[in-house]
């Protein structure tokens, strides 16, 4: 069995020493032949790892880990409810987006009185207190547009506007309420019009190759969304958020415009 | 400003949240932690995740950066951290995996030296010997790592990196021997 101390002779091989421990392990490579092998066998394996080429990120790889990690680094949502805050986001965006359809008042109503807000003029949400009473949930809503129109092969949607919010509701009709998943795809369901339904967010380009005359995200995210005809204008009623949280807003509009940049 | 000052300043500013500064770090140091991934993981897929988790991990505890040791002896801590705790869930889930009368692999007997050879495969050799032993030789043969260095980003004694280090470095020599001639080389049994 040899008895020389093999790791002195790896720290050697390592450059690891100096000195009367230098020339020692330097003489017993010259003369012990297992020590000669132990650093031949370090010096080599030393060698290959050093030369071997570094794996590098492809670009793809270097893009989707600068997204993944600062997308998670992304600052926690703020409290209140989610559908609120992306829903001042999507009035924003409507507001600027979509040409206001004349004539058509849309009421919103919500049963659960904070649940809800109305889309003023400008985009910029009403008192919630003031048009609380004029709200419902928009399952609710379009269920009863549904009843009204059950026998309408053509599904098309009429809603029926109160006083009240007719004469304060602009001709843009956003209607905001949280829906769960199971009421939700019934609410699809019932629809019977063109359905994108996604699991995954969906962008812009997808909307319109699914046939949306045009579609915008808000925090990249479309959920789903459906064309319809209400009161003869195409109209397109977009689902955003997700399946826990979704927010609908209901564009009554034939047209529109690209999101301001 | 001189590299790791550099570096303790963008760490300093993550740590408040400033999202330029820690693209500036990924930037500087994203290839390293992928190296060090690849190395350990073998598998590209997985070595991308212990980098993602890496910098996850990174800005989660940017606060705690003492700055006694550079940035980069702290990624290399945390990525090899890392890149060893995924080693031991995978390893955890195929023993879970496998049936009752599954017979273990003997693995004192290693990759066949052949398949080695004629891949030229220094990743299936590193990728055949322990991950403690693997850990230690990674940092110091190819990072180029001094053993002290080591010993802070694996937290072990000087002593212990030396075994690991020249102990992996033994087993990969028994699999990568004869891909590159070594004249006069004869192991004897009683080496």
């Amino acid at each position: 069995m040899h008895d020389h101390d093999l790791d002195l002779i790896a720290e050697h091989a390592s450059g690891l020493l100096t000195g009367a421990d230098e020339s020692r392990a330097a003489e017993l490579v010259r003369t012990c032949e297992a020590c000669a092998v132990e650093f031949a066998d370090h010096s080599h394996v030393r060698t290959l790892l050093a030369s071997a080429p570094a794996p590098t990120l492809s670009e793809f790889e270097r893009t989707r880990l600068r997204r993944s990690v600062l997308d998670a680094m992304a600052p926690p949502k703020p409290a209140g409810a989610p559908w609120q805050r992306r829903f001042l986001a999507a009035a924003g965006a409507v507001a600027a987006i979509f040409v206001v359809v004349a004539g058509i008042g849309i009421v919103g109503q919500m049963s659960g009185g904070d649940d809800g807000l109305t889309l003023a003029d400008g985009g910029e949400a009403a008192d919630t207190t003031a048009s609380a009473e004029a709200l419902v949930p928009f399952d609710q809503l379009t269920r009863d547009a549904m009843g009204e129109q059950a026998a309408d092969e053509d599904a098309d949607l009429r809603f029926e506007a109160d006083d009240a919010a007719a004469t304060a509701m602009p001709q843009l009709l956003v209607e905001v309420g949280e829906i769960d998943a199971a009421v939700l795809d019934s609410v699809l369901a019932e629809l019977s019009v063109a359905v994108m339904d996604a699991s995954e967010p969906l962008g812009v380009e997808e909307a319109v190759a699914f046939g949306a005359t045009c579609a915008f995200t808000v925090e990249d995210e479309i959920l789903g969304l459906v064309l319809a005809t209400v009161d003869g204008v195409s109209s397109q009623v977009f689902l955003i958020g997700d399946r826990t949280e979704p927010i609908v807003v209901i564009l009554l509009s034939s047209d529109c415009s690209p999101p301001a940049p | 400003m001189n590299e790791p000052d550099r570096d303790r300043d963008l760490i300093a500013r993550a740590a408040t949240g400033d999202r330029a500064a820690f693209t500036e770090l990924m930037d500087r140091h994203e290839d390293m932690v992928f190296a060090v991934a690849m190395r350990m993981m073998r598998d590209r897929e997985a070595a991308f995740d212990a980098t993602q988790e890496t910098f996850l991990t990174l800005f989660r505890k940017a606060d705690r950066y003492s700055g006694e040791s550079a940035v980069s002896t702290w990624l290399y801590r945390v990525a090899t951290n890392t890149c060893l705790d995924l080693l031991r869930k995978q390893k955890r889930r195929r023993t879970e995996a496998l049936p009752d009368h599954h017979d273990q692999p003997d693995r004192s007997a290693g990759e066949p030296f052949e398949s080695v050879e004629v891949r030229g495969d220094i990743q299936a050799a590193l990728s055949s010997i322990p991950h403690d032993f693997r850990a230690a030789v990674v940092l110091s043969d190819i990072e180029g790592l001094s053993i002290a260095e080591i010993g802070v980003i694996l937290g072990v004694p000087d002593g212990t990196v030396k075994s690991r280090v020249f102990r992996g470095r033994r087993l990969l020599a028994e699999k990568l021997g004869n891909l590159v001639e070594q004249p006069g080389r004869q192991r004897t049994d009683d080496a």
